[in-house]
């Protein structure tokens, strides 16, 4: 498709203005206007770019060749080529006139012009038009190409940027990571701040030459920022505004005073320009981001802001979630803390307890003696109590932990139904144990046997003085042991209560009749990587299925892998 | 001579009880309330040895693994069995020759005393 171009036409006579217009019309792409005087067609140069001007030379009231100065006077039509026709010969002196700067001609024509001729010359500008016309275009589609092209790499660099920062929750590393990423597609140096740290010295330092990292340290430790500093990181932390440096001004950077070291430090590290951020979190300025440029000459303009401040934000990101994730830390420990002084200052007095009863025993009648034992069963049931209380504690903080140990899970089932025969016996149950030979695997230990001893008290408790077995056999990969009896049984609605899908969202309070001892067993259990099933019908008994893998790889153990570096 | 145990606590109600159940069975007891005092009553001159310290672990001033260190430096104390006694979650403790978890019953304690206890002239290795 052709480019449209314009041509005017000037004279003030109507019969050569038709006869200009027969000649030149009908060129495609053409289009063409027409003025009777040179005001008009000043008018017109003002509104459009011509190709080019035929224009009249001898006009009244306004001659050609002022008219072409006045048109030339519009910054549309400075240099629009203008193509005189005269009546007649002019003189040297008027035709150099017409060819100099301010009327600026560039052919002469004189009537009556031959429509051919004119036509050529006419067509001459136009394409000479035309092809501007193109280049223009190319040029603004190169260059919104390379805009793209830098608005795609920009966003590259900032994803990639957000990857690297919140690859940590360590303060610190979000900090070195975010001064390290603007050095040197964004700086020759940076400087990052936290406000926090007051006159304390730069958090984080990047420089395009990493020898000179030290200097920039040392001379922001000789040269503190002051919080009333009229420029600089100081500022910018306290208007929560971003500034921008384009010559960077010696106040910068906490200089006050002349100091020939100032000079011959910035000389060495290089101060041309610079830009500096805040960092937000929350609308509040928790500190600052220095982008400084110094020997790659380098001038930061206000597009460089918008840059800088979309990274510090993306920075923000991280640190406000590395300073959640420290204080969610510091709650955790506090509570852990808290946790292992209510043990101590419950048990410590139970302990006196005990043995005061144990050697009141020692000396008492036979009937005394009954019940002082019976008081010291009420120490062990409070102790068992508070141990489950501190194990449902744990476990809902997620902090119930594991030590792994090579063991026999036949010989361990020995123990626990060994040590539950007189409560069988008092329950009226035959206790049996099922189990052949060794089976080894990695488990732990004192937790194993907290589940199990859970199991077997609930079998004797609710077995209603029938036949309680416990079975251990090897599976793939894992052992499964059961848990029978026959007694009540438990409800449908109960099963289902017990055995909703694992959450730790699970209340305590679900397992009412059972105690918290079977829902401490589920999260043994699951902490193994195993599972834990029931099956039962009222009246008819249950049979509870465990099964475990022999080896449960790494169990959560929230008390000493740190998550921090992912 | 009945023989003497070191009972160290920094609970009053603990040293208390633990002496009158081991008194009631028979044993002398000598009390310290921190591992400090325990040092200094072990080595105050013309003292026999006891045959068995119970040690709490966490003590003001001088804890129960300080004490251990500073009991196996001394050639003179070094022999002398230890049994821990503690509310905490320890399970062994270097130094120790048994864990015992408070609240202890009396008839673990005292199986444990009878088991590691140093007859007449004895010694057992650390």
């Amino acid at each position: 498709m052709e480019i449209p171009a314009a041509i005017l036409v000037v004279d003030d006579r109507d019969s050569n203005l038709l006869a200009l217009e027969a000649i030149l019309s009908g060129a495609p792409g053409v289009n063409l206007s027409t003025a009777r005087t040179g005001k008009e067609a000043i008018e017109l140069a003002r509104l459009q770019e011509f190709a080019a001007v035929v224009l009249d030379a001898q006009m009244y009231p306004l001659d050609g060749f002022d008219t072409a100065e006045r048109i030339r006077d519009t910054s549309a039509a400075r240099s629009v080529p203008i193509i005189f026709l005269t009546a007649y010969d002019l003189t040297p002196e008027a035709v150099r006139r017409a060819y100099s700067d301010r009327i600026g001609a560039v052919d002469f024509l004189t009537k009556p012009v031959a429509p051919e001729v004119l036509r050529a010359k006419v067509a001459v500008f136009v394409e000479l038009f035309r092809r501007a016309e193109r280049l223009k275009i190319l040029e603004r589609e190169r260059w919104e190409a390379e805009e793209q092209r830098r608005g795609a790499e920009r966003t590259r660099f900032l994803s990639e940027a957000t990857a690297i920062l919140s690859s940590s929750l360590d303060l610190q590393d979000n900090l070195d990571f975010l001064a390290r990423l603007t050095v040197p597609r964004l700086a020759d140096w940076c400087l990052v701040e936290m406000m926090e740290d007051g006159n304390k010295g730069p958090r984080a330092v990047a420089h395009f030459d990493a020898a000179k990292v030290p200097l920039v340290e040392e001379m922001r430790r000789r040269f503190p920022i002051e919080p009333g500093d009229s420029c600089g990181p100081a500022q910018v932390m306290r208007t929560g505004r971003p500034e921008l440096y384009r010559d960077a001004p010696r106040e910068l950077l906490g200089r006050t005073g002349a100091d020939p070291d100032w000079d011959r430090g910035m000389k060495t590290l290089g101060l041309t320009s610079a830009v500096v951020v805040p960092l937000l979190i929350g609308g509040k300025a928790i500190g600052s981001l220095s982008l400084v440029s110094g020997d790659s000459g380098r001038r930061y303009g206000p597009a460089d802001i918008g840059f800088a401040e979309e990274l510090a934000a993306r920075a923000c990101t991280a640190i406000a979630n590395s300073k959640l994730y420290d204080a969610a830390q510091n709650a955790i420990q506090r509570r852990d803390e808290f946790l292992s002084l209510a043990s101590h200052e419950l048990k410590t007095p139970l302990a006196s307890l005990e043995l005061y009863l144990a050697s009141a025993r020692a000396s008492a009648s036979s009937g005394s003696a009954e019940r002082i034992d019976k008081a010291r069963r009420q120490v062990e049931r409070l102790t068992k109590f508070i141990d489950e209380l501190l194990d449902v504690s744990r476990v809902n903080l997620g902090r119930l932990s594991f030590q792994l140990e090579t063991m026999d899970v036949c010989a361990l089932a020995t123990d626990v139904v060994a040590r539950f025969q007189a409560q069988a016996e008092s329950a009226g149950s035959a206790l049996e144990l099922l189990c052949e030979g060794e089976i080894q695997g990695r488990w732990d230990h004192d937790r194993l046997d907290q589940a199990l001893s859970n199991l077997l008290a609930n079998a004797l408790k609710f077995g209603d003085g029938k036949p309680v077995s416990l079975r251990v056999m090897p599976i793939p990969n894992g052992v499964r042991i059961t848990v029978r009896d026959h007694g009540i049984g438990i409800a449908q609605d109960d099963q289902a209560r017990i055995f909703e899908r694992f959450e730790r969202a699970a209340p305590a309070r679900h397992f009412g009749g059972m105690g918290l001892g079977l829902w401490i067993t589920k999260h043994i259990v699951a902490g193994h990587g195993g599972t834990i099933e029931v099956a039962s019908h009222p009246g008819q008994g249950s049979l509870f299925t465990v099964d475990l893998p022999l080896n449960p790889g790494d169990p959560p153990d929230h008390g000493t892998n740190d998550p921090r570096r992912r | 001579m009945a023989p003497m145990i070191l009972v160290v606590d920094d609970d009053a109600d603990i040293r208390d009880a633990l002496s009158s159940l081991l008194e009631e069975l028979g044993y002398r007891t000598l009390c310290a309330a921190n591992g400090k005092e325990a040092l200094e009553r072990l080595r105050r001159p013309g003292l026999a040895p006891p045959r068995l310290i119970l040690l709490d672990l966490m003590m003001p001033v001088m804890d129960g693994f300080q004490f251990i260190r500073e009991q196996r430096k001394d050639p003179a104390l070094a022999a002398i069995p230890v049994v821990v006694v503690t509310a905490g979650s320890e399970n062994a403790v270097p130094g120790a020759l048994e864990v015992l978890k408070k609240p202890v019953r009396a008839e673990r304690l005292m199986a444990s005393v009878e088991k590691h206890r140093l007859a007449g002239g004895e010694h057992k290795a650390p």
